[in-house]
């Protein structure tokens, strides 16, 4: 049985477990607190349907929240540089999948990165959003 | 009241509310299943930090509302950001996103805006910056 690639081993052409979440109410007004953000938009536009908030996009399509993401004991992953690309308005109750892919790998002043992109999509496959995200490496005792 | 991109001209200054980043924003921001070093000191420890640190991307969330603000919903369907996280952000810590109009070019009937953004904390140092560009009709 094999044994799955940490973050940090991952090369070009690796994928990480679909991660899949729907936005409920609740769950999107945790962001609107987080941020200090409480637009009408994300609440109840009026007549219309409230808007996931764009920071629970970012939050939730970090590659961390992918069900096949490991690190090994004592390590976690830091966030360097981003690319990210807003392309349709999510509503609230929605199915979210995010897909992940890593897209480039490579070292710079003694660290090593990798570069994820995460393309989140709702259940009809429009795609909301699209990040590319260079993430490095942060271990205890280094 | 933020300025809107129709009436944003190249070089026009831009700045959003003041955000207070603690410890149970981060936890609501980056909490999960799991701990991790935005939200457990001990974890963060672990893992070479000396405390937790706020996830890049909570500055990244204050600079699109910056651009909400200037764009309107049109952000959500032309936005376009580019930023390297190039300080540590921990609790206590005062962000305020700001951008400039660096440059204005119509498009068809309406406008494309590209500016300069970042967030400042509360000793006027960059922790979050680059490049961000939409458009409005």
């Amino acid at each position: 049985m094999s044994v799955p690639k940490t973050m940090d081993r991952m090369t070009v052409g690796d994928t990480l477990a679909t991660y899949e979440f729907r936005v409920t109410p609740e769950f999107n007004r945790r962001y609107l607190e987080a941020l200090e953000d409480p637009h009408p938009r994300y609440l109840s536009a009026s007549g219309g349907r409230a808007v996931v908030h764009p920071g629970l996009l970012l939050n939730q399509s970090n590659c961390t929240r992918s069900p096949g993401f490991s690190l090994p004991s004592g390590m976690a992953a830091i966030h360097a540089r981003e690319v990210t690309e807003f392309l349709h308005p999510a509503g609230v109750n929605t199915l979210l999948r995010v897909h992940f892919r890593i897209i480039d790998r490579y070292r710079k002043r003694d660290r090593d990165y990798v570069v994820v992109e995460a393309v989140i999509e709702d259940e009809d496959g429009t795609v909301i959003m699209r990040r590319r995200s260079a993430n490095t490496f942060s271990r205890g005792g280094s | 009241m933020a300025i809107t991109a129709h009436e944003a001209q190249e070089g026009a200054e831009l700045e959003g509310t003041i955000k207070v980043v603690t410890l149970e924003r981060m936890r609501a921001f980056s909490g999960g299943p799991s701990r991790n070093i935005h939200t457990d000191e001990a974890f963060a420890r672990q893992c070479g930090l000396p405390a937790p640190i706020a996830s890049g991307v909570m500055s990244e969330g204050y600079l699109v509302a910056l651009m909400l603000d200037v764009f309107g919903d049109a952000w959500l369907v032309t936005g376009r950001m580019e930023l390297a996280f190039v300080r540590v952000v921990q609790p206590g810590d005062r962000l305020t996103p700001k951008a400039v109009v660096r440059q204005r070019q119509p498009q068809g009937a309406g406008v494309q805006l590209t500016l300069d953004v970042w967030c400042e904390n509360q000793h006027g140092e960059r922790v979050t910056a680059g490049v961000a560009t939409g458009t409005v009709r």
